[in-house]
This record gives C-alpha cells, sequence and structure tokens, in this order.
C-alpha cells in the first residue's frame, strides 16, 4: 500500500513538472509572437496607404515628436511627449 | 513689459513726492535693461590674421532662450520655438519688433521649426509645412511637403531602393533650408523605411540620397540629391552619425561636410565631385558605437550618447568673396553629465584654397549664418538659467 502511495506521488510529481514546463514553453511562444506582432505594428502603420497624402504621423525622434513617414518604423507619438 | 511697470509703480502708492522720483528711476532701470549688451573675446591670433568674437546680448519681448537666429540680408531674426514667435533686430542688438508669431493671421501659422529668407520675403518651415511671406511679412501661401508615388506601394515596402522619392521625409535633427538661385528649396533628408533605414540597411549607407530639391509653392519635391562617400564604408551602422551639412553658394557649388568625415566635399549641381579637402579636427573621440538593431531606435540613452560624447563634423558656410571656408566639430567628451550635444566642445576650421588656416575653440551652438559688412553673424547664445540670449558676431582681421 505503502509503495503504491510513493509511487502516485512521484507520478503526480512528474505529471506535474510536464504540466508546468509545456506552459511555460507555450507562454515563451506566446510571448515571441506577441513581440512579433508589436515589431510589426511599429513597422507598419495599417492605415499608412490612406495616410500617404497627407505625409504621415508624429513620431518620437531622438526624444523628441516629429512628423514622420507613414512607412516609418517608429512609434507613434500621439500625446505630444517622448521619453 | 509695460504691465510689469504698471504693477510696481502700484507697489508705492503714496505721496507725490515719493512717486515721481521712483517713477524717473523706474524708467531709467527698464531702458538700462533693453539696451542690447556686447561682451568681446579673442579666439585666435597668428601672424597671418586675428579673430575676435563679440557676443550681442538682446532683450526680446518674450523669449523662453528655445530657439535660433536667422539672417536675411541686414537683419537678424530670433526665432522662439516654444512661442512660435519671429522678432527682428538690428546687427546693434535693436528691436524691430515681433514681425510674425504662431496662429497669426489668416493661414494660422501652427508654428515654426524654421524661417527661411527668401529673394521675395520669407518661408516659414513647420514640420512639413512651408507658409510663404513676402518682405512685409503679408501671407502668400501655404504648401505641405510632398513626394509623387513612382511605385507601387507593395514595391515600395518590399523591395525598397535609394531612388524612391516617395519613401523620404525631412530630417529633424539640425535641419537647414535654403532658397537656391532658381527659387527652388534645398532640404536635408532622411528616410526610415522599415527595412531601408541607418540602422539595419548597409543599402542605407550607399543608396540613399542626402538633399532633395522642393517647389515652396506646391510643397512638391521635384529631384533627390547625393549619396554619402565611401567613409561610411568604414562602419557597419552608425545611425546617429549620418547627417550632414551643406553649403550652396551662387554659382551652384554645393560643399558638403558628413559627420563622420573629415573631408569637404564639392559637387557641382548634378552631384558630379569637383573637389574634395579637409584635415581632421583635434583630439576628436570616433570611436562610434555600431548599432546591431533597430531596437537602437527606441533608446535615447544611444542616440544621447552619440550626440553627446562622441566626435563628429558639424556645420560649414561659404565665404564666396574671400574664398574661406568655416566647417565646426565635435570633438566628443568623456563627461556623463552634459545636457546636451551643445556641450560637447565645439571647434571651427577654416580653410582657404584648401588648406587649413586655423582651428579654434567656439562656443556649442555655434553656426555662421551670413555675412554683415565685414563681420560674420553666428547664432546663437542661449542661457536658460539667466534668461539670457543673444547672437555672436565673428571678425576676421
Amino acid at each position: 500500500m505503502k509503495k503504491n502511495l510513493n509511487l502516485s506521488i512521484v507520478m503526480l510529481s512528474f505529471f506535474c513538472l510536464s504540466l508546468f514546463s509545456f506552459t511555460r514553453s507555450y507562454a515563451q511562444e506566446l510571448e515571441e509572437v506577441a513581440d512579433v506582432v508589436i515589431e510589426v505594428g511599429k513597422a507598419i502603420d495599417s492605415s499608412c496607404d490612406a495616410k500617404r497624402p497627407e505625409g504621415g504621423f508624429t513620431a518620437c525622434k531622438g526624444g523628441e515628436c516629429a512628423p514622420a513617414k507613414c512607412i516609418s518604423f517608429r512609434s507613434r507619438c500621439d500625446n505630444g511627449e517622448c521619453s | 513689459m509695460f504691465v510689469i511697470e504698471l504693477s510696481k509703480l502700484n507697489l508705492f502708492k503714496g505721496s507725490l513726492i515719493f512717486q515721481t522720483p521712483t517713477f524717473v528711476l523706474i524708467c531709467m532701470l527698464s531702458f538700462a535693461c533693453s539696451e542690447p549688451s556686447v561682451t568681446n573675446q579673442k579666439l585666435l591670433e597668428t601672424s597671418d590674421f586675428s579673430l575676435e568674437i563679440d557676443t550681442v546680448l538682446l532683450e526680446p519681448v518674450q523669449s523662453s532662450q528655445i530657439g535660433s537666429f536667422y539672417l536675411k540680408d541686414n537683419a537678424i531674426f530670433y526665432v522662439d520655438k516654444a512661442y512660435g514667435l519671429v522678432e527682428e533686430f538690428t546687427v546693434e542688438g535693436e528691436s524691430n519688433g515681433i514681425r510674425k508669431r504662431e496662429l497669426d493671421g489668416p493661414e494660422e501659422l501652427q508654428g515654426v521649426s524654421e524661417l527661411i529668407p527668401t529673394k521675395d520675403g520669407f518661408i516659414i518651415r513647420h514640420d512639413w509645412s512651408f507658409y510663404q511671406y513676402d518682405s512685409n511679412w503679408e501671407f502668400i501661401g501655404k504648401s505641405i511637403f510632398q513626394s509623387a508615388s513612382t511605385v507601387s506601394y507593395q514595391e515600395m515596402m518590399d523591395n525598397p531602393k535609394g531612388e524612391y522619392m516617395e519613401m523620404y521625409e525631412l530630417l529633424h535633427y539640425n535641419p537647414k533650408t535654403v532658397e537656391l538661385p532658381d527659387g527652388f528649396l534645398a532640404i536635408k533628408l532622411d528616410v526610415e523605411h522599415p527595412i531601408f533605414n541607418a540602422f539595419i540597411s548597409r543599402e542605407y549607407y550607399r543608396e540613399s540620397r542626402v538633399l532633395g530639391r522642393v517647389n515652396p509653392f506646391s510643397g512638391m519635391m521635384v529631384e533627390m540629391l547625393g549619396n554619402r562617400p565611401d567613409t561610411y564604408e568604414r562602419y557597419k551602422f552608425i545611425p546617429f552619425h549620418v547627417m550632414l551639412d551643406f553649403h550652396w553658394t551662387k554659382d551652384n557649388s554645393i560643399y558638403v561636410t558628413y559627420e563622420a568625415d573629415s573631408m569637404i566635399y564639392v559637387y557641382d549641381q548634378s552631384w558630379k565631385l569637383k573637389e574634395t579637402f579637409g584635415a581632421a579636427g583635434i583630439a576628436m573621440k570616433t570611436d562610434y558605437v555600431e548599432s546591431q538593431d533597430l531596437d537602437v531606435a527606441f533608446e535615447s540613452k544611444y542616440f544621447y550618447h552619440s550626440r553627446k560624447n562622441e566626435g563628429f563634423y558639424k556645420d560649414i558656410f561659404v565665404d564666396e568673396e574671400n574664398e574661406l571656408v568655416f566647417r565646426t566639430y565635435r570633438q566628443g567628451s568623456d563627461r556623463q553629465d552634459l545636457l546636451d550635444e551643445t556641450y560637447n566642445p565645439l571647434r571651427m576650421q577654416i580653410f582657404r584654397e584648401g588648406k587649413l588656416l586655423g582651428d579654434f575653440s567656439v562656443p556649442g551652438r555655434f553656426r555662421i549664418l551670413g555675412k554683415v559688412g565685414d563681420r560674420y553673424v553666428a547664432d546663437g547664445y542661449f542661457d536658460e538659467q539667466n534668461e539670457k540670449q543673444g547672437f555672436y558676431l565673428l571678425n576676421l582681421n
């Protein structure tokens, strides 16, 4: 009986460890995907084409908000401030 | 100014005997304060010539000390960027009054990024907008910088090339726009395409154009000029030293200095190289930190290090009459507490017929704008803490 209980505990621990490892790798993968999405978001403004005649949008350049071409890889600077 | 004086007077409400001398005293003090003052400093003395610099301190109507000076003929204009004001001064430092202010007039000027003197008046550039005025500051028209689409959007995104005009934007840092003899504007360009940029693309260094020729009335860029010299092959990516400065002469020679190159290049208007000359600056820190990826673009730390601590060549001015070329450079600094680029030590070189005549230290924001008589007018002295500002007059004897 005691032997069976020990075996169950070992198996349960193994299962928990596997689950944790799976969750961790899945979370890492999600994080990587999210990073890629953010990078693409940074790179191409979805409404870029429509904005081409107007020139673009305001982006952070060297600590200042400045106009940028709609294809710019820079992030938006809508609130008028850059870090 | 007048409002302040009235409030001062209210403090001394009392007998007429007391009020009268107080009023006279305040008036005298006010006049004394508004007088421009000049300080003089000797920069260099050799057996051939001497250089002196006068600092003409001004009392603008309103000033945040965040601005620049511009020169048109004999008039000097102080542009306060925070207040959006343009005030005219004589070369002696006397104010001729405010000429233009933000949100002024039917054109609703949105701000002032740069003042561009022209043959017929002025152009104010605010971001990518050009506001045109005649010589009496009457509004003529407005245009917005644009370039025609030469290829499909997909082609531009997937397969960028240096000649694709629609990729380019106006360079934001250290801008300079000048009117050319034919009335077009020459303006510095930049490109920040996701895969064609100074951070990750070698093609950017080899192919990207550096100057645009713009029709001020339509805002349309009609031509792009130039590219960077082979010196940029020595580095992989130095995104914060890709800038340049230029001087376009009356006979259409273009003198160019690039930040990472000690040589000065002289081109004709089709960018055919006519001449090079130059000399390396003294004790410059040019061991540039090179970027490896696009993340650098989003870190201001890297940008500030490049501008405050590294050495690079900066501005150029050509005195065509006397065949003199003035070029400034920053030496770089180990100090980590510098507020901005203007504290990175600045020196100036003078060349005649390609030979270096002198190399001397100048104030941190020194930039020659032009000449009035025998003196060179330069931008500018700004002291935010003590609320002082002025322009420089360089005397070469």
